[in-house]
């Protein structure tokens, strides 16, 4: 549409832009400085490190169990990822061996972690999108339900500070597998659900098809 | 600190959780004493811990692994270091051939180290060192290749450099910034060498051993922190 | 002459005996009365309707997304939208780290707010720095550049606790005086003012903190 107009003799201009560190689209901070042609982004530079915690420098001067703090705030969606990176290196390096239990738990909850963060991209992915159902009402719920039973194996919501060197910090109660079971059983029509709403909607297809 | 050390491990940063584990840089002068008491320690197998008996006399120059022999054939002369604790080859190449081995590792069919999975710096007392980890997804094994500029070499108030490979390996590009930014190794050929984690006018290289930072109105609560 | 000014005069003027009996001569004056009937019923109001801002950082972003979500609803307390631009809020809820890069960011958006403003300090890193107790880029607590009204402490904290605090800012604003705040009677100034470009405090605060540190950590001056 913007090549129409120039062709019929409408002079247009590249307007730079800066989508600044606090905007709700860029979801945590990012500043993008873009050069718009009507609403078509012709080129962009990123601005990085305004979330810039010294976190190298932190796990410099700190010893292995000091950082094991710190590391599930480096990927807060993923605290379990990091603080498994953390603790395998300081394994392999030890030569320890983890009990084939510990490894099945650091499996399941990871994997547990990894819908949670999953299921956070597509709620904030649908809010980009317009959808305003995507950040408060459906993923979100879901979310809450795994969040809560981490709750109940790790103490914590969010910053676990579960997988521990050499294994994981407790085993968890009998009836929590049950109850991660029966998160397994309705989570496929959930996602059913999420699909029903989400592929064939027309505002969708027309803002993410090119 | 000296080169042969057995526990070189591979430099990483920990905010990059990817599949191959990659631990927080450890201070070269305490190796063992933050062996965390863990529940179930065997002991350790030999060829993966630091400050081991100090060798009485040099140790021998270790053979030429797979890659090593891939670059000696291509007429690189590359020295190797000892292996990773996981057992990755480790190289250390010169400043002046790294372009050419870069280019060789990743296009050559047979090898196809086409990814790079970070560029990081490590300030060791007496040198700084540019870590590459290239991963070959279609044999799946990896390397490691360090570039070693002494402090000795370097001119006073200025930095080390090293040639850039982010001309041709755009992957590299803002890894050698964020290099150039916390460690103050200066990669010559980039095309936009910048500060990308400070602010722009941020002075110092907060990664090095001896960066004493800035205490201000902003950050100066605790008395007793380790800046 | 600003009216300020003109009350200020004419209420210095009057004679002991006479003041007593002169209520409502002053516009000042006036104002008062007025707003102690309307004080009640206006900060009812306001309090039941605070919109924040939506300004995430980090972690306790996700745990602002929660509190917004259908479990811990947000809305039933009155802050039913978030508003993106912060000339439309009057809330800062400062979720997550503030860097230094971040700073001047951060005031930038304060000083847009229109009064009334409240601030909400949530989380360890926005309270006092947190786990980035010395880390050399991480201002220590937001109540150095910004005031702050109500401390949320918790790593991330709950989003019960949030609500907890969202409940405290609205007793407090449900307690204080809107033209009490109009005259800038309550000492909500910051602990330090930054300079907007480099997110450094100004010059003339920089000499006396290099003072108390150098003598607090041992070190020789700094510049």
């Amino acid at each position: 549409m913007v090549t129409e107009l120039t062709t019929s003799g409408l002079k247009t201009d590249e307007m730079i832009i800066n989508m600044g560190p606090q905007h709700p689209a860029t979801h945590g901070v990012l500043r993008l400085i873009v050069t718009l042609d009507g609403e078509i982004v012709k080129h962009t530079e990123p601005v990085l490190g305004h979330l810039h915690r010294a976190q190298e420098w932190q796990g410099q001067v700190r010893t292995w169990f000091q950082y094991q703090a710190l590391i599930d705030r480096v990927d807060y969606l993923s605290g379990m990822f990091t603080s498994w990176a953390l603790c395998r290196a300081a394994e392999d390096i030890d030569g320890t061996e983890v009990p084939e239990k510990a490894e099945w738990l650091r499996v399941l909850v990871s994997e547990m972690n990894r819908i949670s963060s999953h299921l956070l991209w597509l709620g904030t992915y649908l809010i980009d999108l317009g959808a305003m159902f995507g950040f408060p009402f459906y993923p979100f719920r879901e979310r809450d339900k795994l969040l809560t039973l981490f709750e109940e194996i790790a103490g914590q919501r969010m910053m676990f500070n579960y997988i521990r060197v050499g294994g994981v910090m407790r085993e968890p109660k009998a009836d929590w597998y049950k109850r991660v079971e029966n998160f397994t059983k309705e989570f496929p029509d959930r996602v059913d659900e999420y699909e029903a709403i989400v592929t064939q909607n027309p505002i969708f297809l027309k803002r993410t098809k090119v | 600190m000296t080169e042969e050390k057995p526990s070189d491990k591979p430099e990483g940063k920990p905010e990059e959780a990817k599949p191959a584990p990659e631990p927080a840089e450890k201070p070269a002068a305490k190796p063992t004493a933050e062996k965390p008491a863990a529940p179930a320690v065997k002991p350790a197998a030999p060829a993966a811990h630091g400050a081991a008996a100090a060798p009485a006399e040099p140790p021998k120059p270790l053979e030429p692994g797979q890659f090593g022999q891939f670059l000696k054939e291509h007429g690189i002369q590359s020295t190797r270091l000892a292996d990773s604790s996981r057992g990755v080859e480790t190289i250390l190449l010169d400043g002046d051939k790294l372009d050419a081995a870069m280019r060789l590792l990743r296009h050559s069919p047979e090898i196809a180290l086409n990814y790079l999975v970070t560029v990081s710096g490590v300030d060791n007392t007496d040198s700084f060192d540019s870590v590459y980890v290239l991963w070959s997804y279609s044999n799946n094994n990896e390397l490691i290749v360090k570039v070693r500029i002494k402090k000795s070499d370097v001119k006073e108030d200025g930095l080390p450099m090293v040639p850039s490979i982010s001309p041709f390996w755009k992957a590299a590009d803002w890894h050698e910034r964020e290099t150039f930014d916390l460690v103050g190794i200066r990669y010559l050929g980039h095309p936009y060498l910048r500060r990308i984690l400070n602010p722009w006018d941020w002075e110092g290289y907060p990664l090095r051993k001896d960066y004493k930072q800035l205490v201000d109105a902003l950050n100066d609560r605790n008395p007793h922190s380790m800046r | 002459m600003t009216e300020g000014s003109m009350n200020q005069n004419m209420s210095d003027d009057l004679p002991e005996e006479l003041k007593d009996t002169v209520t409502l001569t002053t516009v000042d004056a006036a104002v008062e009365f007025l707003t102690k009937l309307i004080d009640p019923i206006a900060n009812w109001a306001r309090s039941n309707a605070v919109w924040p801002l939506t300004f995430g950082t980090s972690c306790c972003a996700i745990e602002m997304m929660h509190v917004g979500m259908s479990k811990f609803d947000i809305s039933r307390f009155g802050s039913e939208v978030f508003r993106a631009t912060p000339r439309q809020a009057d809330l800062i809820l400062t979720a997550g780290t503030i860097t230094r890069k971040m700073a001047p960011a951060l005031i930038t958006l304060y000083e847009q707010l229109p009064e009334p403003k409240y601030v909400i300090a949530m989380g360890a890193c926005t309270v006092t720095g947190g786990m980035f107790n010395d880390s050399y880029s991480v201002v220590q607590g937001v109540d150095r550049i910004i005031p702050v009204d109500v401390y949320l402490p918790g790593c991330p904290p709950r989003p019960e606790g949030i609500l907890d605090a969202l409940l405290k800012l609205q007793q407090k604003i449900r307690t204080e005086s809107y033209n009490e705040r109009r005259k800038r009677k309550y000492p909500q100034s910051a602990v330090r003012q930054v300079d907007y470009d480099t997110g450094r405090p100004v010059e003339d605060l920089v000499q006396e903190t290099n003072f108390d540190t150098a003598l607090a950590l041992g070190l020789e001056k700094i510049q």
